[in-house]
C-alpha cells in the first residue's frame, strides 16, 4: 500500500509529519503492509492499493479526504476534523457511560428486567434459552423463585431472547420462534405460543427474527403495517424524535462488521466501520445529538467493550472512553424509554453470566 | 491565532478502515467450509472396527465425535451414525471425508455448513497450509508448537492431559526387579524431557493424574536423582540390561526413548532404546513407551479409564478404585500403582492446533471433549450470507 498526506488547504494547523505518521500507524495496525517509494518517482508494481490523503478546507471547517485507489476502483472518504472552541471558558460537558451490575448468576442469560409491584416488593425476571425464571424480592431477602421451562421449537448455538413488562406482574418473552407471557395470578405462571411471523416489536415497529439462525432477516413491519426491507442484521437503533417515536433514521448492525445508516432512502447513507453487532439508541439529557451505544468487534473468546457514538451529519463520532467489558456483550436491548439501555455478558475470567443496566450522565 | 486542530482517532480510522477492510461482528456467522487436514489414513468410521494404529484410533474417535450424539463416560458412542451434529457426506476411505451440518441437531445447527478433512497429510505439508491459510485446522505435535508459532502459526494448546509414561510390561523376567524399575524411575530427567524435547510444552509427570484434575500430583516427586539411582544400582549389584520400545513411527517418542537410555547409562544402567512396528520382528522388549489421553476432565473417569488400560499391560493386582471416589481414595489408587514402578509417569503434554485466522471463536477442547468444530465459526463470510438473505 502506497499512502501519502498532503495539505491542500493553504496552511492548515497541523503537523503534517505527525499525521503521516499516525495514518502509517493505523494502516499498519489494521493489517496493511505500507511500501515506501521516493516522491515523483514510479509507484512500485507491488503495491495493490494506493491512499492519498489531503486535509482540505470548506466552510464548516477543515475536513480529511481519503483518495483510495484498489485496482481499477477508486473511492473517496472525507471525515470531518473537530476545530478546537475559540472561546475562552469551561468546556462543554461531555457524555460518560454509565454501568451498573445488577444480576449475576452460572446459567446462560438472555434478558433480564425489574418491576416494582409495590414498595416492598421486587420482582425480577430472568430469561435464559430454554427457562423463564421470576425472583421475588422484600428488602434484601428472596422470598421466591419460579423456574418455568418452555420448548424452544428451533434449537440456535446463538440463541437470543428479549423481555418486555406490560406492568411489574406481567412479562413477555421472545426467545428464537416461541413468545411467551408470564403472569403472577397469584403464583406465577408462564404459557408459550409460536410467535406467528416471528415478529419482535421494538417501539413502534416489528422486527423479523430468523429463529434457525441468530439474525433478524431485515423486514421491518412499521406501525402502519407497511412492511420495509432492509439488509439482514443483528441488531439495530433508530434516532428517537421528540415525542419518544421512531423516526425513518436508522441504523443496521449487519452481519459482516458495517453499519449502515439509512435516512429515509432505500440505500445506505453512510457505512460505519469495524462496529460489534450489537447497537442501542440512547436519549441521554447530555448532549443534542443522536447517540448510539455499540459494542466492540472480535468473537466470544476476548474481552468486549461498548463505545458510545454520536450521529450527526451522516458521521459517527466516538464519544468518550469505551466501557471495558471482561467478556463478550451477549445482547445490547433499549429500555422502552431508551434513557438506558441493558447489557448482558459473559464475565470470561468468572465464567459468570452477569446483567447490568447502562446509562449516560454527564461530565465536565 | 490560528485555530488548533484534533485529528480524533475516529477520523483517521474511518478512512483507514475503507482501504484495510472490517473486521468481523462478533456474533457467530452461519456458513462455509472448515478445512482440516490430518496425519493419520482413517479406514473406517464404525466405532466397532478396530484402527490399525493408534494415531487412526485418535483421530476415528474425533470424527465420530462429531457424527455420533454424544460420547459415553466409557469412550464409546450413542446414537447412529449422523444422529451428531455432523453426518457424513462424502467419504473415501483413507483419503478424504466431508462432514455436512446437521440442519435438526438438538444442540443446534453448527455454524459452518461442512467440514472438509483431509487425511494421511504429512507435518511438513500440515504447516505449510496453516501458513499460507489454505487449510484452517490441523493438529500439530506438542515438540513442534514452538516453532510452529515462530513460523507465524496460530497455535492453540490444550491443558496438559495427554500423558507418556514407560510401563514395564508383564511377564518380562528382566524388569521383575523392583529395585531395578526404581533405578529407572529416579535416573529420568523429566524436566529435561519437557524442556529440550517439547520445548518447554508440557511439565514433569511423577503421577497418573495431572496436577489441574486432581490436586495431588505434587505429592508425587518429579526430579531426578541420578546419585541415589547410581547407589541403589550399586546395592543391587551384577549387570542389568533392558530395552525399552517405542513406536518406530514416532520422532518424539523416539527422541524420549533415547533421551532415557542416556539418563539410564549414566547412572550404570543398560536401557535400550528399540523401535517397535507391526512387522517388527525384534520380540517384546521389557518396557515400552505409552501414551495415554484423559477421557475426560473429571479425574475419576480417566483414572478408572487409565486403570483399565495399564493393570493389564504391567501385569499389576487390580486396583480398587470405588465409583464416585473420593480425592483420597483416588490418590491411593494413584500411589499403589507408582510404587510398584512398573508405571513410570514421564510428562503431561498438551493437545496442540494450528488454525487459520479466519477460525473464530475458537476454544481448545477440554480432556475427552472432541473437536469444537460445531461451535467455531469463519471470519469474512458474512457479507456472502448477507446476499443469500437479502429479500
Amino acid at each position: 500500500m502506497i499512502a501519502s498526506v498532503t495539505d491542500v488547504s493553504s496552511g492548515a494547523p497541523i503537523d503534517l509529519q505527525w499525521l503521516r505518521k499516525s495514518v502509517e500507524s493505523e494502516i499498519t495496525t489494521e493489517g496493511g503492509r505500507l511500501v515506501q517509494f521516493a516522491m515523483g518517482s514510479a509507484e512500485p508494481p507491488s503495491a495493490d492499493a494506493q491512499v492519498r490523503i489531503a486535509i482540505s478546507h470548506n466552510e464548516h471547517g477543515y475536513v480529511l479526504i481519503a483518495q483510495i485507489a484498489l485496482g481499477d476502483a477508486k473511492q473517496i472518504v472525507v471525515a470531518p476534523v473537530a476545530a478546537a472552541p475559540v472561546n475562552a471558558g469551561p468546556p462543554p460537558p461531555t457524555p460518560v457511560l454509565q454501568r451498573k451490575i445488577v444480576w449475576e448468576q452460572t446459567d446462560p442469560m438472555l434478558d433480564f428486567a425489574e418491576g416494582s409491584p409495590d414498595s416492598n416488593h421486587t420482582l425480577w425476571y430472568i430469561l435464559g434459552p430454554d427457562r423463564l425464571s421470576a425472583y421475588e424480592f422484600s428488602g434484601a431477602s428472596q422470598i421466591l423463585h419460579v423456574d418455568e421451562r418452555f420448548s424452544r421449537l428451533y434449537t440456535s448455538r446463538d440463541s437470543r431472547g428479549r423481555l418486555a413488562l406490560t406492568d411489574p406482574t406481567h412479562v413477555t418473552a421472545w426467545v428464537a420462534a416461541v413468545r411467551c407471557e408470564g403472569l403472577w395470578s397469584p403464583g406465577f405462571a408462564v404459557s408459550c405460543s409460536p410467535n406467528i411471523g416471528q415478529q419482535w416489536p421494538m417501539g413502534t415497529v416489528n422486527w423479523a427474527y430468523d429463529p434457525t439462525h441468530n439474525f433478524f432477516t431485515g423486514a421491518v413491519t412499521l406501525s402502519a403495517g407497511i412492511i420495509t426491507h432492509y439488509p439482514p442484521f443483528y441488531s439495530a437503533a433508530f434516532a428517537p424524535d421528540a415525542r419518544g417515536g421512531n423516526t425513518s433514521r436508522w441504523i443496521l448492525a449487519g452481519l459482516n462488521g458495517q453499519a449502515l445508516l439509512f435516512t429515509g432512502g432505500a440505500q445506505p447513507a453512510a457505512i460505519f466501520f469495524d462496529w460489534g453487532s450489537d447497537i442501542a439508541s440512547l436519549n441521554s439529557t447530555c448532549g443534542s445529538a443522536w447517540q448510539v451505544l455499540v459494542t466492540g468487534p472480535g468473537d466470544w473468546t476476548e474481552p468486549d467493550r461498548i463505545q458510545l457514538y454520536q450521529i450527526a451529519n451522516r458521521q459517527a463520532t466516538a464519544v468518550g472512553e469505551p466501557l471495558q467489558f471482561p467478556g463478550p456483550v451477549l445482547s445490547l436491548w433499549p429500555s422502552t424509554d431508551s434513557q438506558t439501555a441493558r447489557v448482558v455478558f459473559r464475565n470470561l475470567q468468572t465464567g459468570l453470566y452477569e446483567a447490568a443496566t447502562l446509562s449516560v450522565g454527564c461530565s465536565n | 491565532m490560528k485555530q488548533r486542530l484534533y485529528l480524533s482517532a475516529a477520523a483517521i480510522s474511518l478512512l483507514l478502515l475503507a482501504v484495510v477492510g472490517a473486521r468481523s461482528a462478533r456474533r457467530p456467522a452461519y456458513g462455509g467450509t472448515l478445512r482440516v487436514e490430518i496425519s493419520a489414513a482413517i479406514n473406517s468410521l464404525d466405532p466397532a472396527v478396530a484402527a490399525a494404529s493408534a494415531s487412526e484410533a485418535e483421530a476415528k474417535a474425533e470424527i465420530d465425535g462429531l457424527i455420533y450424539e454424544h460420547r459415553n463416560p466409557n469412550g464409546t458412542f450413542a446414537g447412529i451414525s449422523g444422529s451428531g451434529p455432523f453426518h457424513v457426506a462424502a467419504w473415501d476411505p483413507g483419503k478424504h471425508v466431508t462432514l455436512a451440518a446437521n440442519d435438526d441437531y438438538s444442540g443446534g445447527r453448527p455454524f459452518v455448513d461442512s467440514v472438509d478433512i483431509l487425511m494421511g497429510r504429512s507435518l511438513h505439508d500440515r504447516l505449510l497450509d496453516l501458513e499460507v491459510n489454505s487449510t484452517d485446522f490441523a493438529e500439530i505435535p506438542a515438540e513442534q508448537a514452538r516453532q510452529a508459532a515462530v513460523g507465524g502459526v496460530r497455535i492453540s494448546a490444550s491443558q496438559p492431559d495427554r500423558l507418556l509414561a514407560i510401563v514395564f510390561l508383564a511377564g518380562r523376567p528382566a524388569a521383575q526387579d523392583q529395585r531395578v524399575r526404581q533405578v529407572v524411575s529416579e535416573c529420568v530427567d523429566r524436566s529435561a524431557i519437557v524442556d529440550f524435547i517439547l520445548q518447554k510444552e508440557g511439565v514433569p509427570a511423577g503421577s497418573l493424574l495431572p496436577q489441574w484434575s486432581n490436586g495431588t500430583a505434587y505429592l508425587f516427586p518429579t526430579a531426578a536423582d541420578p546419585v541415589g539411582a547410581k547407589a541403589l544400582l550399586a546395592q543391587i549389584g551384577g549387570f542389568h540390561s533392558l530395552t525399552l520400545g517405542y513406536d518406530s513411527g514416532d520422532s518424539f517418542e523416539k527422541s524420549v526413548a533415547e533421551r532415557i537410555a542416556v539418563d539410564a547409562r549414566a547412572a550404570g544402567l543398560t536401557f535400550s532404546a528399540q523401535p517397535m512396528s507391526p512387522g517388527n520382528s525384534a520380540g517384546l522388549p521389557d518396557a515400552r513407551l505409552v501414551r495415554l489421553s484423559m477421557i475426560s476432565p473429571e479425574p475419576q473417569a480417566s483414572l478408572r479409564n487409565f486403570l483399565t488400560t495399564l493393570v493389564p499391560m504391567a501385569g499389576l493386582d487390580a486396583v480398587p478404585l470405588p465409583a464416585n471416589a473420593s480425592i483420597e481414595q483416588m490418590y491411593a489408587a494413584e500411589r499403589g500403582v507408582i510404587d510398584t514402578y512398573r508405571v513410570v509417569p514421564l510428562v503431561w503434554y498438551p493437545h496442540v492446533f494450528g488454525l487459520s485466522t479466519r477460525v473464530m471463536d475458537w476454544r481448545a477442547p477440554a480432556a475427552g471433549e472432541s473437536w469444537p468444530f460445531s461451535d467455531v465459526w469463519l471470519d469474512g463470510l458474512a457479507s456472502d450470507l448477507s446476499e443469500k438473505a437479502e429479500p
